[in-house]
């Protein structure tokens, strides 16, 4: 620094050059100071007063042992190698994530794939358990109700036999001998088929009463609502629909189907515990008084083929059903356990009593 | 010492950027003794001192990947000490807020007789007057004074230790002296 201007106490006191020499640390100053001092005598004065004062404001210096130094540059040099390998640990972890972060980001979505595929395999591949039959067999005397797989309901009349699976596999099917009366939760696209020895039944969401006891030469369907085809064996294998309030009647003999106009709900009343005729024959109504009160009836010779019986019975006992039956006709019988035996009145008697 | 060593302060610096942990040691064996005095001139606790500067020292060199050149090497680790002890001092006061830190800490740099050389130009009576006037000087103008006098640094040095400009710390350190030549002059007549 070359000081060609004069400077004052406070600028001397506030350069590190005439600090230096005012405390004689720097010999090498001395020749410049000397030539600044030669240039300016009357600075003498101002720079002698600076020199007592840098001199008065003198500190001690506070030093720490040399020990003490080393030993805290051990600590220091121990500390930042220590962070190091902390810092080694977590950078490999975060390397890791740089190096593989597609794998990271993707692995969720590989994970979901990899399940949904598992799953569709084993939906297609594993086969389900196998279906397992029910049967239930309902005796002479009695009713029974049942839901099915798919909730419909079914109330099954004495002396009939119901074949369902635990599951349903489309087509829905069933087997029935006998009587039963379905309501359905079936729809077009997922029908109830209703086997029966000779007759199916296709229900696409119905109510329907099919009667179909194999010893029976007719097989009857009624329909109360819903949509109902009959299919049958035959050449032309016909599809037959019928509507509401109508009744198919399968002749076993002939192999034909008629379909007649009925009062539906007449058919159902055995589901709610009630005897119904309706223009049955004498040999169809003891059919099913057989069946309703578990009974046999031993018949005479066919005599009474021709009338037709009609009526509502809530009894309990075979015996005021018959009385009534009976009443018009040339008939008594008399019980011995299980079995009623018909007998032709004595024609004498009974001219006698007229 | 410096002949012996053949780096300057700078090119250690570099070095340090680098990445070689000697030179930061080397660096520390150099101002640790000026950022001791420094610090306990800020705190009265030892430990902390100690403390700041190893925490100095350790930032220096985990930040060396992006440290900049620094233009007084020495400004910089004072500055970072200071703010190191006030940082430790702080935190410190907030977990121990029955004790009463505030005493060292609020007060700033206090001077006392056995801080100054005693020299034979200067008396005792004499060096007892410059300790007072040295004490009633402003926090600002005590810590100019003393980074001056003390470590002999430059004045844009001090600017920088002190977040001043240049022209500040010499217009502080011109109203200080001012204030202790009328002091010393008049309690010497």
């Amino acid at each position: 620094m070359q000081h060609r201007k004069q400077l004052n106490i406070y600028e001397l006191l506030q350069d590190e050059s005439f600090h230096a020499w005012a405390i004689g640390a720097a010999n090498k100053l001395s020749r410049k100071w000397e030539k600044y001092f030669l240039e300016f005598p009357d600075q003498l004065h101002e720079a002698e007063e600076a020199r007592q004062l840098i001199l008065s404001f003198q500190f001690h210096k506070m030093e720490l042992p040399d020990e003490l130094v080393g030993s805290e540059r051990v600590r220091l040099i121990e500390r930042i190698s220590q962070d190091e390998k902390i810092e080694k640990s977590v950078s490999t972890l975060t390397d890791a994530w740089k190096r593989n972060r597609f794998f990271f980001l993707t692995f969720p979505f590989i994970l979901i794939l990899f399940i949904l595929g598992a799953y569709y395999i084993s939906r297609k591949f594993i086969s389900p358990p196998p279906v397992v039959w029910q049967q239930v067999v309902v005796p002479y005397g009695s009713r029974s109700m049942l839901v099915l797989p798919d909730s419909s309901h079914v109330w099954i009349n004495a002396g009939s036999t119901l074949k369902y699976p635990d599951r349903f596999e489309e087509p829905k099917q069933v087997y029935l001998s006998g009587e039963a009366y379905f309501e359905t939760r079936a729809t077009s696209a997922s029908p109830l088929i209703v086997h029966t020895e000779k007759l199916d039944i296709r229900s696409e969401g119905s109510s329907f009463d099919l009667n179909a006891y194999p010893d029976d030469s007719l097989v009857e369907t009624t329909l109360l609502s819903g949509i109902l085809l009959v299919s049958y064996t035959h050449p032309s294998n016909p599809v037959i629909r019928i509507l509401p309030d109508q009744k198919a009647i399968y002749r076993t003999d002939e192999n034909s189907i008629r379909i007649v106009s009925v009062k539906a709900a007449d058919y159902t009343g055995w589901s709610k515990g009630v005897l119904h005729f309706t223009g049955e024959s004498m040999e169809q109504v003891i059919r099913q008084v057989e069946r309703w009160f578990a009974i046999t009836v031993m018949q005479p010779p066919p005599v009474l083929a021709r009338d037709k019986y009609y009526g509502n019975f809530k009894a309990k006992a075979p015996e005021y059903v018959m009385n009534k039956l009976l009443e018009s006709t040339p008939f008594r019988y008399y019980r011995e356990n299980d079995t009623l035996f018909l007998k032709k009145r004595n024609v004498r008697s009974t001219v006698s009593g007229k | 010492m410096q002949t012996l060593i053949p780096h300057s302060d700078n090119e250690l610096w570099q070095q340090l950027k680098d990445g070689d942990i000697h030179a930061l040691g080397e660096l520390f064996s150099r101002f640790h003794s000026r950022l001791y005095a420094y610090g306990m001139k800020l705190s009265s606790s030892e430990v902390i001192v100690l403390d700041a500067i190893q925490e100095v020292f350790v930032q220096v060199w985990n930040s060396r990947s992006h440290l900049c050149d620094v233009r007084h090497i020495a400004a910089y680790l004072f500055k970072a000490v200071k703010n190191e002890v006030f940082r430790i001092e702080t935190r410190q006061r907030r977990f121990s807020a029955f004790q009463d830190l505030s005493s060292h800490m609020m007060a700033g740099i206090q001077f006392c007789c056995e801080d100054l050389v005693i020299q034979r130009e200067v008396s005792r009576d004499m060096r007892e007057f410059i300790v007072q006037a040295l004490n009633k000087l402003s926090s600002r103008q005590k810590e100019a004074i003393y980074l001056k006098f003390y470590f002999s640094l430059s004045n844009s040095e001090i600017a920088e230790i002190m977040s001043l400009q240049d022209q500040s710390v010499r217009n502080t350190l011109y109203e200080a002296i001012k204030l202790l030549r009328q002091i010393i002059t008049v309690s010497a007549s």
